[in-house]
C-alpha cells in the first residue's frame, strides 16, 4: 500500500477547503497536493519527481489556462499516467460534460452535492475506493461507476415529498 | 319685313271659324301659294281632311318668317313664288332655321327643278293637278316620316349624351376595327380627339401593354370582333396614351351584333384604375411589411427566449457553487466549533443550512423547468398508462402510514414526447401522492375519456384539494396554494407540467375544492 497521494485540481479556494474538511471528516489518512489550474496540474504530473505521481486525481472541469478535459486527455495520452485513476468532481450536471469526460477516459464523474454532509459521504466513498487499490490497473479495465449527486431518488419531480 | 301675305288669314282665324273646339293635337299646316284661289282651295281641302291651316302665305320670305314664328307641323310649298326667292330656297331656309318637313306642291316636274328640290331633302313632291287623296297620302307619310326621324334624332342625342356623361372611356369601332367614336373620357385617356381618331385602326389609338412585362398586348376589340364574344382584359394592363404616358386600366370589349347576328362593330369600355392599382400596391406593401415585421419579431422573440433560457440555466448552475460554500462552511463551524458558538450560534447556523437547502431545491427546480423548455418536443405514440404505472411504483417506495390505492386505466395511448410526458406525470402524480399524505384512505386515479372528440387525460386524488378561487395562480412559477409547513415543495411542479402540456399544444385545468381532492385534466 504505502504512501497515498491525492492530486486535487481545483481553482476555487473555498472548494479546496471544503474538500480538505470532507477528507478530514472521512478519516482516511491521505496526503493532498493541490493544483490551482490545469497547467500546474500537468507540471506536477509530469515532473521528474516520482514521488509526485498521485494515487488518484480529483479533477475539476472548469479550470483556468488548461481545462479539466484537456488535463484528462494529456493524462490518458502519456504512458506514465495513462492508467492513473481520474475522478471528475464538477458542479455541472450537463449531459455534454458528463459524456465528454467519460469519452476522454474519466473513471468517475461526480456532481458535487450542495449539501456538505452528502459531499463528505461522497468523498469518503471515493477515497476509500480509489485509495484502497493495491496497484493501478489500466483505466479501461477499471470499473466505471457514476456516483449520483445524492441519496435523493433521481426523480425529475419538483417539489414532491422529500 | 316682307309682308306679302295677301291671303290675310291666319291659322287662328281658321280655327275659330271652322272648329268648335280648337284641338292642338291636330296637325298644323302652313300653305305657301301665291295664287290666291289655289291657296283658298287648298286650305279648304286641308280643313276637310282634318288639318289646321296654321297660315297661308304667298311669298318665300313670308313663308320663312311665319314658319319660324308659328312652327307648323308641315309646310306645303309651291316652287314658283312671287317675290325674290322661290319655294326651293324658302324650303332650304326653313330646314336650316326650323326642323319642319316640307312637301313641294308644283306644276313643275322638269328634271332640273326636281334635282334642285331633291337636295333640300323634301318629305314629298306632289305634282299639280292632284287629287285630294294623293295630297292626304303625301301629308300623312311626311308627318309620319318626320315624327320617326325626330324620334331617331332624339335617341341619337340621348345616346350621345349618355356616352359622353358616362364615367368610363368608350371606344366604338366598325366591323373592320376602325374607330367610329370616342367619348370624352376615352379622349382624355388616349390623348386622341374623337375627330382625329375616327377612321384609324383601333390599335393606333389603344396601345396596350402588360403592366409587369411591358410587352404589347393585342387589341381586345379585334379579338371580340373575331370571336364574337365579350373579352375582359387580364389584370395589370396599362394604356400607353398619345404622349407616351402609361395609365393602368381595366377594360372589356364586346362586339356589336345586329338582330340577325351580323357584326356591326365593336365597343370597348376603359376604366382608369390608377387609384385602385395604387391602393392595391399600398395594401400589398403593407401586407408584406406586416409579414416581414411578424417574422422579425418572431425571430427576435425566439432569440430572446433562447438567451433567457440559457441565462436561467447558467444562473441556476452558477448559484450552486456559492451555496455549497455556505452550507459547507456552516457545517464545519457546527462540527468543529460547537463550544465557541453556543446554542444560539448553532441554531443560527442550522437555519442557514436549512435556507441553503431550500435555495438548492429552488435552483434544482428552476433547472428542471429550463430543461423542459429547452427539450425538443418529438411526438410519437406514447403509452401513458405504462408511464403512470412506473411513476406510481417509484412513488410507492417512500414510507407512509396509509398505502395509496393507485388505479390506472389500461392502454391510455397518446401522441407526444415520452420523456416530457413522463416528467409531467411525475409531477402530477407526485403532487397527488403528497397531498393525500394526511388522508385515511388515499386513492389516486389515472385515466382518460373523450370529450367533444378530444382525448382528455386526468389524474385524480382524494387529498387536501385546492381552493379554486386561486385557480389562475395554480400553474405559475413559485406559486403555492399551501404553506410550506403543510406540504413541502417549491411551487415549480405545476409550472413544469403546464409548460410540457403547452409544448404539445394542449391545455391543462383543474377541478377541486378544499378537503375534497383534486382532479387535473389535460389534453395534448
Amino acid at each position: 500500500m504505502g504512501h497515498k497521494l491525492i492530486l486535487l485540481v481545483e481553482d476555487d479556494d473555498n472548494e479546496a477547503m471544503l474538500m480538505g474538511a470532507a477528507l478530514r471528516k472521512s478519516g482516511v489518512a491521505v496526503e493532498v497536493t493541490r493544483a490551482q489550474d490545469g497547467a500546474q496540474a500537468l507540471d506536477i504530473l509530469f515532473s521528474t519527481d516520482e514521488k509526485a505521481v498521485p494515487t488518484v486525481v480529483f479533477l475539476d472541469l472548469n479550470l483556468p489556462k488548461v481545462s479539466g478535459l484537456e488535463v484528462l486527455e494529456r493524462i490518458r495520452s502519456e504512458d506514465r499516467t495513462s492508467m492513473l485513476p481520474v475522478v471528475i468532481l464538477s458542479g455541472s450536471s450537463l449531459e455534454g460534460d458528463i459524456r465528454n469526460a467519460y469519452r476522454l477516459g474519466a473513471n468517475s464523474y461526480v456532481k458535487k452535492p450542495v449539501n456538505f454532509d452528502e459531499f463528505s459521504g461522497v468523498v469518503k466513498q471515493l477515497t476509500s475506493y480509489w485509495l484502497g487499490l493495491n496497484e493501478p490497473v489500466p483505466w479501461s479495465q477499471v470499473p466505471k461507476h457514476r456516483i449520483e449527486t445524492s441519496a435523493r431518488p433521481q426523480s425529475s419531480a419538483a417539489g414532491t415529498g422529500r | 319685313m316682307i309682308a306679302s301675305d295677301i291671303s290675310g288669314w291666319t291659322g287662328a282665324d281658321l280655327k275659330s271659324a271652322n272648329r268648335l273646339a280648337p284641338n292642338e293635337t291636330l296637325p298644323r299646316i302652313m300653305v305657301v301659294e301665291d295664287e290666291r284661289i289655289v291657296a283658298l282651295d287648298l286650305a279648304s281641302t286641308l280643313e276637310q281632311l282634318g288639318y289646321v291651316v296654321a297660315a297661308s302665305v304667298s311669298s318665300g320670305e313670308a313663308a320663312i318668317e311665319q314658319a319660324t314664328k308659328l312652327r307648323p307641323n308641315l309646310v306645303l310649298m309651291d316652287i314658283r313664288l312671287a317675290g325674290e326667292i322661290d319655294g326651293i330656297q324658302a324650303a332650304e331656309a326653313i330646314k336650316s332655321e326650323a326642323d319642319i318637313p316640307v312637301i313641294y306642291l308644283t306644276a313643275h316636274s322638269d328634271d332640273p327643278t326636281l334635282a334642285r328640290a331633291k337636295k333640300t331633302g323634301p318629305f314629298g313632291y306632289v305634282v299639280k293637278p292632284f287629287k285630294t287623296a294623293e295630297l292626304h297620302c303625301a301629308i300623312e307619310i311626311a308627318l309620319h316620316k318626320h315624327e320617326i326621324e325626330a324620334k331617331l334624332r332624339e335617341r341619337e342625342v340621348w345616346l350621345a349624351t349618355t356616352l359622353s356623361s358616362i364615367g368610363e372611356g368608350i371606344v366604338a369601332t366598325d366591323p373592320e376595327n376602325r374607330i367610329k367614336f370616342l367619348n370624352p373620357i376615352a379622349e382624355a385617356l388616349t390623348g386622341w380627339s374623337s375627330a382625329d381618331a375616327v377612321g384609324r385602326i383601333a390599335e393606333d389609338i389603344l396601345t396596350l401593354v402588360s403592366n409587369k412585362t411591358r410587352a404589347p398586348l393585342g387589341s381586345p376589340i379585334r379579338q371580340a370582333l373575331l370571336e364574337r364574344t365579350t373579352k375582359t382584359l387580364a389584370d395589370s394592363v396599362d394604356l400607353v396614351n398619345k404622349s407616351g404616358k402609361a395609365i393602368p386600366i381595366d377594360d372589356s370589349a364586346a362586339p356589336i351584333l345586329s338582330d340577325t347576328g351580323e357584326v356591326l362593330g365593336g365597343v370597348m369600355v376603359l376604366r382608369d384604375v390608377t387609384e385602385r392599382r395604387q391602393a392595391e400596391e399600398e395594401i400589398k406593401k403593407l401586407n408584406a411589411d406586416l409579414e416581414r415585421r411578424v417574422v422579425e419579431r418572431t425571430a427576435q422573440l425566439e432569440t430572446a427566449n433562447k438567451e433567457l433560457e440559457k441565462f436561467n440555466y447558467s444562473i441556476a448552475h452558477d448559484l450552486r457553487s456559492p451555496l455549497r460554500g455556505i452550507d459547507g462552511f456552516s457545517a464545519i463551524l457546527i462540527e468543529n466549533h460547537t463550544a465557541n458558538l453556543g446554542p444560539e450560534g448553532l441554531a443560527c447556523l442550522t437555519r442557514i443550512r436549512a435556507g441553503a437547502e431550500r435555495m438548492h431545491q429552488l435552483i434544482d427546480d428552476l433547472l428542471r423547468l429550463a430543461r423542459v423548455s429547452q427539450h425538443e418536443c418529438r411526438k410519437q405514440k406514447v403509452n401513458l398508462s405504462e408511464i403512470a404505472t412506473n411513476v406510481g411504483a417509484e412513488l410507492s417506495v417512500s414510507q407512509r402510514e396509509c398505502p395509496v390505492q393507485f388505479l390506472v386505466q389500461e392502454d391510455v395511448a397518446v401522441e407526444g414526447d415520452g420523456p416530457l410526458l413522463r416528467i409531467a406525470l411525475e409531477n402530477l402524480l407526485g403532487n397527488a401522492w403528497k397531498f393525500t399524505i394526511k388522508v385515511a384512505a388515499p386513492k389516486i386515479e389515472f385515466g382518460s375519456f373523450v370529450d367533444q372528440g378530444k382525448q382528455v387525460c386526468y389524474v385524480r386524488d382524494n387529498g387536501a384539494g385546492l381552493d379554486m378561487q386561486y385557480a389562475e395562480k395554480l400553474f405559475g412559477v413559485f406559486q403555492r396554494l399551501h404553506s410550506c409547513e403543510e406540504f413541502e415543495g417549491t411551487g415549480v411542479g405545476l409550472a413544469i407540467v403546464e409548460r410540457i402540456i403547452n409544448r404539445h399544444g394542449g391545455r391543462i385545468w383543474a377541478e377541486s375544492a378544499p378537503g375534497k381532492g383534486a382532479t387535473f385534466y389535460f389534453t395534448l
